[in-house]
């Protein structure tokens, strides 16, 4: 049962055909040495695996979204637009306490994104709405 | 009117006669009711009308010992059978049997009586057939009477009241609704209610009527209680009792039946009494349009089964009756290679006024549908025509939107066989600090249902 949540909460989807909106996506992000976003990544297929880490580049797992097309490419950050921390049920526990640390960025082609450093996994993701 | 004695062939039973019991009045004249006008019906009886049928479309069982056999007819059967599950032997019923088969009555379950006769030949009734030619048989009597209610395939009750004028007395119309139906054994019996016209139908002979006149009670006094038109199990009961014959219940007040019966222990001691309050009931006559084909070889396949729903279908919208018109149902009937016949009803979205629009709603369905075995040949009968088209507004539009957005969805998932990707917004908790916490899509349709 553990292993069927995490699988719902990672596709955002249910049987009782209930979908999250909004749900946030995974996507591998560039940082500099003071971990501030210098680019970003959507994962190219859901087939991708994770690929290196290293103290600049954090490789993030897939999860098939393609909502930023980035054609595999990396995408330069312009310039970071705001910056906010979120902490809430941290009363559940470290493991499942929510952490995040949420950038709003300019990317180089003009787009607008928010995307989040989840602190507990140490996970990048792209929050949309 | 009212003689004691028969008219052309009509007579009461000697027996009727014969008891030394004082004679039985009917309520209304017990008491003291004014006596209105007596309403003459006539019951129209095919006895073993099923396995009449059956003799006729192969007659090498006529020289067998036959139970025709399937669900029961009756409602409070039905009922009993939906409880006990339609696909257990239990919950067969003997419909017809043979002649020979003495012991064995409609609606008496299958089980007992094959276990009282080993060996007999079972075959699955064809109730579509049954229903289908006697449908012709009264329609030809409805070129000579207006009223006329069909209680089930081989029985019917014509309201023959006031016909004099036209026919002249009841023997002249009795002979004249013989007339109409050749090639079965008819029996015609015709009494002051259903229930004294079905009685004397009982006792009339191949072809001919009997009229029930006098005192009911005196002719129904030896009738065996398996004549009563009541469950088989209440039958049963009523022997257990030691009431063989309707006299026996008639001599017991009506309270102590009731008490021991139930309603239909009350319902037994008024028809024992010659009293049935069911008022006739004319069928209503429906325009529908009907075709049929005989499949090379018995079929599942769609790809054999689809041209031929749509070259019905070519059929029958050529037919004047359709021309502009517009099909609210249709019903497909099959017979089935070694099976029971297998049917089906279409009530369309939207009256359907050409072949395609209807085809498109018999293919969604069928695609659905279960086919219980190779299909010999197919009858489509489209029926509920109409000449308009129209769609209701609604004042609520709001609540009308999500009707057709239902009804849309439902159709997707007839035609995609799966649930339709449709999802609706809602709100979870919007004042939610994380985003994909406010708001979730709610599939409006449900996974599986």
């Amino acid at each position: 049962m553990p292993q069927k949540r995490t699988k719902e909460k990672a596709t955002g989807k249910n049987r009782n055909g209930i979908k999250l909106l909004n749900a946030p996506r995974n996507i591998e992000v560039r940082v500099d040495n003071q971990r501030s976003p210098t680019s970003i990544r959507v994962p190219s297929s859901q087939n991708d695996k994770l690929l290196l880490v290293n103290s600049s580049l954090l490789v993030l797992e897939h999860a098939g979204s393609n909502y930023l097309v980035s054609d595999g490419r990396w995408i330069d950050v312009s310039s970071v637009l705001d910056l906010w921390k979120i902490n809430d049920e941290w009363w559940r526990g470290p493991e499942d306490e929510i952490a995040r640390l949420y950038y709003r960025l300019r990317l180089s082609n003009g787009q607008q994104v928010t995307v989040y450093l989840d602190l507990v996994k140490n996970k990048w993701f792209r929050q949309a709405g | 009117m009212v003689s004691t004695q028969e008219t052309t062939n009509i007579a009461i039973p000697e027996t009727a006669h014969a008891s030394n019991r004082p004679p039985r009045v009917s309520r209304s004249r017990r008491f003291g009711k004014p006596v209105t006008t007596v309403k003459t019906v006539a019951c129209l009886r095919i006895p073993n009308f099923p396995w009449q049928l059956e003799v006729a479309r192969k007659p090498e069982l006529g020289d067998q010992s036959l139970i025709v056999a399937g669900k029961a007819l009756d409602l409070i059967e039905d009922q009993e059978i939906r409880e006990t599950g339609s696909d257990a032997l239990s919950a067969r019923v003997v419909i017809a049997a043979s002649p020979d088969l003495t012991d064995v009555s409609p609606g008496m379950p299958l089980v007992e009586a094959t276990a009282r006769h080993r060996g007999v030949q079972v075959i699955e009734a064809d109730i579509p057939l049954y229903g289908m030619v006697f449908d012709d048989i009264v329609e030809n009597l409805e070129r000579l009477v207006p009223d006329i209610e069909v209680a089930t395939p081989g029985l019917a009750y014509v309201g023959i009241w006031g016909l004099e004028g036209l026919y002249g007395d009841d023997a002249n119309i009795v002979r004249l609704l013989a007339s109409t139906v050749d090639s079965f054994d008819l029996r015609i019996g015709v009494g002051e209610n259903k229930w004294l016209a079905y009685a004397a139908s009982l006792l009339s002979r191949a072809n001919s009527g009997r009229k029930v006149t006098g005192e009911p009670g005196k002719f129904l006094d030896k009738f065996p209680v398996d004549a009563l038109p009541m469950p088989y199990e209440l039958v049963k009961r009523l022997h257990s009792f030691g009431l063989k014959t309707m006299g026996h219940i008639a001599d017991i007040p009506r309270g102590p039946m009731e008490a021991q019966f139930g309603l239909n222990g009350g319902t037994a001691w008024e028809l024992a009494n010659g009293i049935d309050h069911r008022p006739l009931i004319p069928k209503r006559s429906a325009l529908g349009v009907s075709e049929h084909l005989d499949f090379p070889d018995p079929t599942v396949s769609m790809a054999t089964i689809l041209p031929a729903v749509e070259s019905l279908l070519d059929r029958a919208y050529g037919r004047p009756q359709l021309s502009n018109r517009f099909a609210r149902h249709a019903n497909l009937q099959s017979q089935v290679f070694q099976k029971a016949p297998w049917t089906m009803r279409i009530g369309f979205k939207d009256p359907a006024g050409n072949k395609n629009k209807a085809l498109f709603a018999i293919k969604s369905k069928l695609d659905l549908a279960e086919i219980p075995g190779p299909l010999e040949d197919m009858r489509i009968t489209l029926s509920g025509i109409t000449g308009e088209a129209g769609r209701q507004e609604s004042m609520w539009l709001e609540v009308k939107r999500d009707d057709d957005l239902r009804e849309t969805i439902s159709q997707l998932r007839s035609r995609l066989k799966i649930a339709p990707p449709v999802y609706q917004v809602r709100e979870l908790e919007p004042w939610s600090r994380i985003p994909e916490r406010r708001f979730a899509l709610v599939q409006m349709s449900g996974p599986g249902g």
